[in-house]
Formats: C-alpha cells, structure tokens, sequence
C-alpha cells in the first residue's frame, strides 16, 4: 500500500472516477504492479475490517483485556510514546496544573450533590442562576466566545440560563469511571425540528441521561443505553440544558446544549 | 470452574465470555512470563496474548483446523512464534543484543514461519482500527456495512450525507496513514 495512491483507489473502488478517468486508473492498475498491489492492499484491508465475527472477537478480547488488566493495550504509537515519555509526562503535568489552579468563580464544591439537586433540594432562585454566554465559556475552554455567540439564542430569555449549581459541572468526567462524549460537543446548538443524536464511550453498559432545564429540573430522562441515545425532535422544549449522564448511582459526565426555537 | 477440552474450544469460536475469561485467566501468565524472560515487558506481553488469540480464533473458523493438542498449547505457540518474529527483527536491528537472549528462543527460530504474513497483517489491520477514535470506528463500520451515506448521517447526528462522506473519507484516511507508518507493516514490506 503506498499512501500516493490511496486517493484514486478509494475514489475508484466507490465509483467515483468518471468514465474516461476510471478507464486511466484500469489500465494503470494492470500496468503498474505498484500500484495493483497498492489496490489489492486496499481491498485487503476492508475485507479484514468488514469481517465482523473476527472484529468482534477482537474488540470483545480488548474489553475482557482492559477489565483485568487495568489497562488498554498500548497502541501503535508506543514506541514513540516511550521515545518521549519524558516530554509528554511534562506536558500532562502542566495541563493538569493549568487546570486545577485557574481561577474557577463561584466554587460549588459546599453545594447539594448535582445528582441529587433536582429531587433532594429546592430548586435553585432564578437570581442564582447565571449567563450561559459567560459561564460555559469560562468552565469549559472547549468553544470560542466567537462560536457561542455567533449561534447563540436570546441569553436574557430565563429558559436559556442554567442553574449555578451546575456551573462548575459542564464539561466534566470523572476519573473513575471511562466515559467520553462523542457527540453533541460541547454547547452545541440544536433546532427544534432537530432530533438529538448522543454517542458515548463508557466502561459502564447501563448509562442514563437526565436533561436538566433551566430550573434545575429533570426535563427528560432516558435510559438505560449502552453507548447511544436518539431525542427525536421535539423531545426538548427551546431553552437551555444541561446532560447528565450517570450510571444510575454516579455522574459519569456533562454536556450543555441549547435548543432554538423555530 | 472446570471445563473441558471441547468446551473450551467450541466456548473460544463462539466468543463465549466465560470462556474467553478462562483463557486469559489460565493461559496468559505462561505467554506473559515467556515473554518477560525473553527481552519483553508487561505491554508485550498483552499485544503478542492478544494478536495471538485473534490468530489462533481466525484459524480455528476460517481452516476449520483440528487441534492435535491442547487449546493453550496451541495458544502459547502461536505466541512464542509472534514473539520470535519481533525479537528476530529487533536483533537484526541491533536493537537488543544476541547475548540477551536464552538459548532456547534462538535455537527455535525457524518455527517462527509457522505465522504467516497475512494473519499478521489482519492483527495489523485490526490494531490500527481499533486505534482509531470512537466516532472513527462507528462512520467506518457504517460503511463498510454498506450504509448509505444519508442513514449515516442522520445516524451519527450529522448535518448531510457529504459531510458524512468527507468524514469517513478522513478517517480511512488515518487509518491508512497510521499502518503505513507503522514499523510492523514496513518489516512486513520488508519480509
């Protein structure tokens, strides 16, 4: 397989190529032997991955592997890894420094449990509540104030603020429990004729959503999934939510996003 | 738990969990201590276990192959035999010296040939795929299931089948890039 080529195989193999083009690529493939060998290289490797018991097995083999030995199987890149584990080990403790030590207003570490917020205690006053356009942008690093504001609903409207409770929240993951959000990003903005498509990474298989409104209550709960979730449109009012996703018993991560209305 | 022979063969093609359990609870400290005495460490050991599993489940579906021996002895062969291959490649390489190594393992090096270059290549292939970030393996596997772009799409939360196409364009494109790169595929090139 040689990477100059793999362009012209892939857009060839799907029918791509115009007919004049793909009589070029036809006689090239029967001339040049590094380029048929390239092809049949291509072919070769969809066919592996298209093998779905094998790939299955691999995958299940992977899990079983990670459950008991508490640790993935190192990846192609190891060897580089361990070429520059001293730069990286750096790196990792700067971020995490960076982290911990920014200035995070309005600690919510002597607040209620968020899990437990919307049924164990009074829903947070209005006046707690703070801008979306300020607070996801100082907790979550993730999306410029350009890219909020540029899509951003009405903030003075009260369904697109989110309780202060949650503040400290978005964004988060917890070490204990692998969980990674694919989709939506973060503060990712929905129409309401949109459905709302999640997908996850977790080491748990029963995860459950909770949307969570402006008013600190549960708008939606679903579950439980085992790493996908569907909203077809309409699921949410317009406002402002913040995702929870939990195993049931523990928060494995939190998303915002915002639905507009028509 | 107590099986027997059969089940543990018929429970491994059939991807039983229990069984797969088992087999890493039974057979791999023999491949991991093999493999520390022989110039590896704790992550060899779990990549050589791992691609040797999927080569000896390739070969018990796809060569219907009658074991003459037992599950782990065959397990722990076809391990030692991935293992020979890099350790050869290494010494080659210069990277660990002759000396370093036991007696036994360079005397059995021809064995080595037992594996052939396309098992390796499938473990290859497989590794890099499942290297790949989660939404990478999900828009590929689409694919390759023959998808259409626009169930992609709305399957996946995207706005339009071209942008599905453009993604899934990008992410065959790194996994291409990562085995090409990869020092195991060159060594195969090479071989």
């Amino acid at each position: 397989m040689k990477g100059k080529y793999w362009e012209i195989i892939q857009k060839y193999h799907e029918g791509e190529l115009g007919p004049k083009e793909k009589e070029t690529f036809e006689y090239q493939l029967k001339h040049d032997r590094a380029l048929a060998r390239s092809y049949r290289e291509y072919r070769r490797l969809l066919e592996v991955l298209s093998d779905a018991e094998l790939m299955a097995f691999r995958q299940n083999a992977e899990e079983l592997m990670q459950r008991k030995y508490g640790k993935k199987r190192p990846g192609g890149s190891r060897n580089l890894f361990y070429a520059y584990w001293p730069a990286a080990a750096a790196f990792i403790i700067v971020a995490v420094l960076i982290f911990f030590l920014r200035d995070r207003p309005g600690d919510e570490t002597a607040g209620p449990d968020p899990l437990a917020a919307d049924s164990l205690h009074p829903k947070p006053a209005m006046q707690d509540t703070f801008s979306l356009a300020e607070g996801v942008l100082q907790d979550t690093g993730v999306t410029s104030r350009k890219e909020v504001l540029a899509s951003a609903p009405d903030f003075s409207d009260p369904a697109y603020q989110i309780p202060a409770i949650y503040r400290g929240m978005i964004g988060n993951v917890y070490r204990n429990n692998f969980f990674r959000l694919d989709t939506p990003r973060d503060s990712a903005v929905f129409e309401l004729h949109d459905d709302l498509v999640l997908h996850w990474e977790s080491q748990k298989h029963a995860v459950y959503l909770d949307a969570i409104d402006h008013s600190g209550t549960v708008a939606l709960r679903e579950g439980p999934c085992r790493d996908s979730l569907r909203l077809p449109a309409g699921s949410l009012a317009p406002g402002a939510y913040v995702l929870r996703f939990h195993d049931g018993e523990a928060p494995l991560g939190w998303r915002v996003v915002f639905v507009l209305r028509d | 738990m107590n099986y027997s022979e059969k089940d543990i063969v018929d429970g491994f093609k059939k991807q039983d969990r229990d069984i797969l359990n088992f087999v890493m609870d039974e057979y791999y400290p023999f491949v991991r201590s093999f493999v520390v005495k022989n110039n590896g460490n704790e992550d060899d050991a779990l990549s050589v276990f791992l691609e040797g599993l999927t080569i000896t489940f390739h070969r018990l579906r796809d060569e219907d192959l009658r074991l003459t021996c037992k599950l782990n002895t065959f397990i722990f062969s076809v391990c030692k035999n991935l293992w020979l291959k890099t350790i050869t490649y290494k010494l080659k390489r210069k990277e660990i010296l002759y000396g370093s190594l036991e007696p036994f393992l360079v005397e059995e090096e021809d064995q080595a040939e037992n594996i052939g270059k396309e098992e390796l290549k499938i473990t290859l292939f497989q590794r890099h795929f499942m290297d790949l970030p989660a939404i990478c393996k999900k828009i590929l596997t689409l694919f390759l299931e023959k998808t259409p772009y626009q169930e992609i799409a709305g399957s996946m939360g995207m706005k339009n089948p071209q942008y599905a196409r453009k993604k899934k364009y990008r992410c065959l494109q790194r996994l291409i890039q990562n085995i090409l790169k990869d020092p195991d595929y060159k060594r195969l090139k090479e071989d």
